[in-house]
């Protein structure tokens, strides 16, 4: 079965990520992506049917801890490599007046 | 090149006062003074930390403390290791300002064996790569031969222990970077099974594949280091619940029975006629003491 991304999709992923796409970027991407989804569909050729699915090399499973009090850093530590704070905070590029997700 | 100390014999003599960690230390600082504005393997050097260091471990065992099992060795880690000495880089500008506020597993872990850390080493930007000529800042080259590469991505230790720089070091490796270049630079390279070394601190390239290990020139040197770094650390959570075992004295136990798998795939063509003898007489050697070679394909 061959898959295909349309430029919708395409269009919707680059928005996600923040990236600004041509409409002759989202045709070249949209053939680019289905190939490799199409490449990777190869897998689905395979009879796994007897065979048990390995999740991870390495047999853990719910790692936990005590949900405990410890201590932490300092703020000066914790802020150290911010380029810019204002007081006990980082300072960052406002973001939230632009246009909506 | 001239003799190089192995990590064992020196380990052993600070611990017995034959040698001064702060001459050892100086010795691996001047190295890199007289060597490494031709080959490139460092990013970042702490010559007065680690003399301070250093001396610290002299005065330590004249005070007659037990001394851990690295005191007084002077080592360095690839510098995507966290380190709260100097820049943690990854070998690229972005992070040209990042100091970072905590140590990795590996690191704390070194120190408190009383290993020095001389330096960060350079890498391939992020880790990706397989030359360590795509560092932001330059290339390494290779200790053997300056036309060549050292490998990469953990090039720069590679390059640093091939050359006496630093008696060992840490590198890490997703998809052959401990490996590639400890063999370009005619080093011991190990990356050891996931989950045996906690990543903490470590900057992830592919965390579900990324391992650090050691580079040495020697086996021993190899099994002391990843003693030392092994074990769990509950800061990685894929980081194993297992004991750890003492590789050192398992380097004794005989290969007799041991089965050595042996993939065809990596006999293909392309293959270099000096390589392909050099892994066929290992072979050799190993199946002469009683192991047994499994040749296998993947092709079915």
């Amino acid at each position: 079965m061959a898959s295909s991304l349309d430029s919708s999709l395409v269009r919707h992923v680059a928005h996600l990520a923040r990236l600004e796409v041509s409409e002759e970027e989202v045709a070249r991407f949209a053939d680019q992506l289905s190939s490799i989804l199409n490449y990777m569909e190869q897998l689905n050729e395979l009879d796994t049917a007897g065979i048990q699915p390995t999740a991870h090399a390495v047999r853990l499973t719910n790692v936990f801890r005590e949900d405990q009090v410890r201590p932490g850093w300092d703020q000066d530590r914790a802020l150290q490599n911010a380029p810019a704070r204002h007081g006990e905070f980082f300072k960052v590029p406002k973001v939230l007046d632009q246009e909506s997700a | 090149m001239a003799a190089i100390d192995a990590i064992f014999d020196t380990a052993s003599a600070v611990r017995s006062g034959r040698r001064a960690a702060e001459e050892v230390v100086g010795e691996c600082l001047a190295a890199i003074t007289a060597a490494d504005s031709s080959l490139g393997a460092f990013l970042h050097v702490d010559a007065d930390r680690a003399l301070a260091q250093a001396r610290k471990v002299d005065i330590v065992r004249r005070q007659g403390a037990i001394l851990g099992p690295l005191a007084g060795v002077p080592l360095a880690v690839k510098d995507n290791m966290c380190t709260t000495f100097g820049a943690t880089t990854c070998g690229s500008k972005i992070l040209n300002a990042y100091h970072s506020p905590y140590n990795a597993h590996v690191v704390e872990a070194l120190e408190s064996a009383g290993a020095i850390l001389v330096g960060k080493t350079n890498l391939d930007e992020f880790a990706m790569g397989s030359s360590t000529e795509n560092s932001a800042f330059h290339t390494t080259r290779n200790p053997w031969d300056g036309a060549r590469v050292a490998g990469g991505s953990s090039g720069g230790s590679a390059a640093a222990v091939a050359s006496g720089m630093a008696l060992g070091a840490l590198g890490s490796d997703t998809g052959g970077s401990i490996r590639l270049p400890a063999s370009f630079c005619g080093v011991v390279g190990l990356k050891p099974s996931y989950g045996r070394v906690s990543r903490y601190g470590l900057v992830a390239f592919g965390s579900s594949l990324d391992q650090i290990g050691p580079l040495t020139r020697n086996v021993r040197d190899a099994a002391l280091l990843l003693s030392v770094i092994s074990g769990h650390d509950e800061r990685d959570s894929t980081c194993v619940p297992m004991p750890v075992p003492d590789y050192v004295a398992a380097l004794d136990r005989p290969v007799q029975g041991l089965r050595i798998g042996i993939s065809e795939e990596y006999f293909g063509e392309g293959l270099d006629d000096a390589v392909r003898s050099a892994v066929e007489g290992a072979i050799e050697v190993m199946c002469r003491q009683g192991a047994v070679p499994s040749r296998s394909t993947c092709h079915t």
